[in-house]
């Protein structure tokens, strides 16, 4: 009997995930964004098959090529190719982005269910998270940067501080409303230890808000990334980042425009497949618009 | 209300607390010693602990924390490491320009969004709507120095007709003023207006699903009286809010701008501060940006009050 009950409770679920599927793919936009998004992390994930040179090649003798056949987006100042600097910059804002959403969703969680299920940990963790809310990113971001060495792994660890009390704070609001439902004191009244309660019981029930907040994250921090790397503030030359491209085309702007042209609309094309996508999972995952 | 605004005014300080922890701590000795850098490398050791004795380097952090804290409160932010001025002069002197550019940014952003969002709300899903969601959908999938380069490619480069770099005050004549400005304070609005639009777009729809609107309908009100007298008063209260966080990172944004055309302003001096290592700079700016950030969503939420008596009476948003 009561197997029958959960087997007939999970085709439900079933269901619903596939009337939900659907709705995603009649979205035309959505569809749109994923193909953009897996045109994206194909060049990224198979940069070093489409550009087996690599992005660092230099001919001084071709410096400031225009597209022509044999570089088909023309040369930069010390005559690299720039198609193959804007492949390697792909995957690098990928990493970056991809980086930064798990690891933020992490934190996020961890801190934001602490804050809302123990109540005295919540002044401290939400005071500081306001804080840090209170500082404007891109400001937060390079403040954090002239702490740390100039890597990637820096530019990685500013975006996550930057963005991981958004997560927090959509989290611990989850948690209020999801500690006071029948189910976690039942779990209490078994004896279940807190641990449990947070990781077993509201962990999975809060997870559409925080996961719909995430997809913000990714195309935000891609966003920021190329800001810090324009600003001389993220990743280091000579390592390809769309931001710091644009920031060395910046030089020859008046007589090789490629370099500002094909990196410029790379990055527009990249971090919109990701936000039409986003939307369509956020259609998708939020609770309001079922 | 009353209450409600000593509230407020008890979390602004306790956050203003916590982000001068948090700014001081942050910035402080992470890399290398500011004396040693001031002087350079072939000083001797005691000059070196000399000058560390007259900063002040050399108490322990809670005192020099404190010691921040007070100037702070009485408006002394230190003097500039590497600029032969005070914290304090340097702000008055870069903050003008980006004021100026963030008010004509958001003015502009505010010219694009509110037409845009009400046309979108007015005609869902048809032409108009899926014109302007577009639109909105790629401003918002750039950095706005993207937009930058691409106006200066074209309306500096190729067309020869706007400056691309500099900025000029008032006193050099209006026309001029705006000339400079005028490229910067597009590209940013591009990128804030994106936000605006869809906030306006889906407030204007929620409202126009609500009763009021149809009583109004059924009144016979005229389409045109109902958007505005009814519908957008009553939807600009969410829009508000976003504007509130628009404006404090269009300060922000100003960095990457003013760098982008050499705007003699804040955000270029947070750049340079942070790439030269200029610790009471970072500092002094964090906080003075941070700072105008608060205020600036303190006077919004105050203005709830004013949008909508509503929240007057009851004291909650």
């Amino acid at each position: 009997m009561k197997n029958e009950e959960k087997s007939i409770g999970k085709e439900a679920i079933r269901e619903r995930r596939k009337i939900k599927i659907k709705s995603f793919t009649t979205n035309k936009l959505a569809v749109f964004g994923l193909i953009l998004t897996v045109i994206i992390v194909f060049l990224g994930v198979f940069a070093n098959m489409i550009c087996p040179e690599g992005p660092y090649v230099m001919d001084i003798t071709k410096r400031y090529t225009a597209p022509c056949s044999e570089f088909i987006f023309g040369t930069d100042k010390m005559g690299r190719d720039v198609f193959s600097r804007i492949v390697y910059g792909i995957r690098i804002s990928l990493i970056v982005g991809a980086v930064t959403t798990i690891v933020t969703f992490i934190m996020g969680m961890i801190l934001g269910m602490i804050a809302g299920y123990f109540k005295r940990m919540d002044n401290i963790i939400m005071r500081l998270c306001e804080a840090i809310m209170s500082i404007p990113p891109v400001l937060m971001a390079i403040a954090l940067m002239s702490a740390f060495k100039p890597n990637i792994q820096s530019v990685v660890a500013s975006l996550c501080i930057v963005y991981t009390p958004h997560i927090a704070r959509v989290a611990r609001g989850a948690t209020i409303s999801v500690k006071e439902q029948t189910y976690i004191e039942a779990a209490r009244a078994q004896g279940a230890t807190n641990f449990r309660i947070i990781f077993k019981h509201i962990a999975p029930n809060i997870l559409s808000p925080v996961i719909v907040q995430a997809t913000y994250i990714f195309a935000t921090a891609i966003i920021l990334e190329a800001s810090l790397s324009f600003l001389g503030a993220g990743i280091p030359a000579p390592s390809p980042s769309l931001g710091n491209i644009l920031y060395e085309a910046k030089e020859g702007i008046f007589s090789a425009k490629w370099i500002t042209i094909f990196p410029g609309i790379a990055m527009i094309i990249t971090v919109l497949g990701i936000n039409i996508l986003g939307d369509g999972l956020r259609d998708l995952l939020d609770p309001k618009s079922n | 209300m009353k209450k409600y605004v000593a509230k407020r005014i008890v979390t602004i300080i306790i956050t203003l607390f916590v982000l001068s922890l948090f700014i001081f701590f942050l910035t402080h000795n992470t890399s290398g010693d500011p004396a040693s850098n001031m002087l350079g490398s072939d000083a001797t050791s005691e000059q070196v602990q000399a000058l560390r004795d007259e900063l002040g380097l050399n108490d322990s952090l809670i005192t020099q924390y404190f010691r921040w804290v007070g100037d702070a409160l009485h408006g002394e932010l230190g003097d500039s490491y590497f600029r032969q001025q005070s914290v304090v002069a340097s702000i008055k002197e870069c903050i003008v320009p980006t004021l100026e550019l963030s008010f004509y940014a958001e003015m502009l952003a505010l010219l694009l969004a509110i037409p845009g969002g009400i046309l979108a709300a007015r005609y869902k899903g048809r032409f108009w709507d899926w014109s302007v969601s577009i639109f909105a959908l790629i401003g918002l999938s750039a950095p706005c120095f993207i937009y930058g380069l691409l106006l200066i490619l074209y309306f500096g480069v190729d067309l020869k007709a706007l400056p691309v770099s500099g900025y000029k005050t008032f006193a050099a004549g209006t026309w001029n003023h705006y000339r400079y400005l005028i490229l910067p304070a597009i590209s940013m609005a591009l990128t804030q207006a994106p936000l605006l639009t869809r906030i306006t777009r889906s407030s204007m729809i929620e409202v126009m699903n609500s009763d009021y609107i149809k009583t109004a309908k059924a009144k016979g009100l005229s389409g045109t009286k109902i958007l505005g007298k009814h519908a957008f008063r009553n939807a600009f209260n969410t829009i508000l809010t976003v504007l509130g966080q628009s404006v404090g990172s269009l300060v922000a944004g100003a960095a990457v701008i003013e760098t982008l055309f050499n705007i003699p302003g804040m955000g270029q001096l947070v750049v340079n501060a942070v790439l030269k290592r200029d610790y009471p700079l970072i500092q002094g700016l964090v906080l003075v940006i941070s700072l105008i950030y608060i205020i600036i969503n303190f006077i919004i939420d105050m203005l709830y009050g004013v949008v909508d008596p509503r929240i007057r009476v009851t004291g909650k948003s």
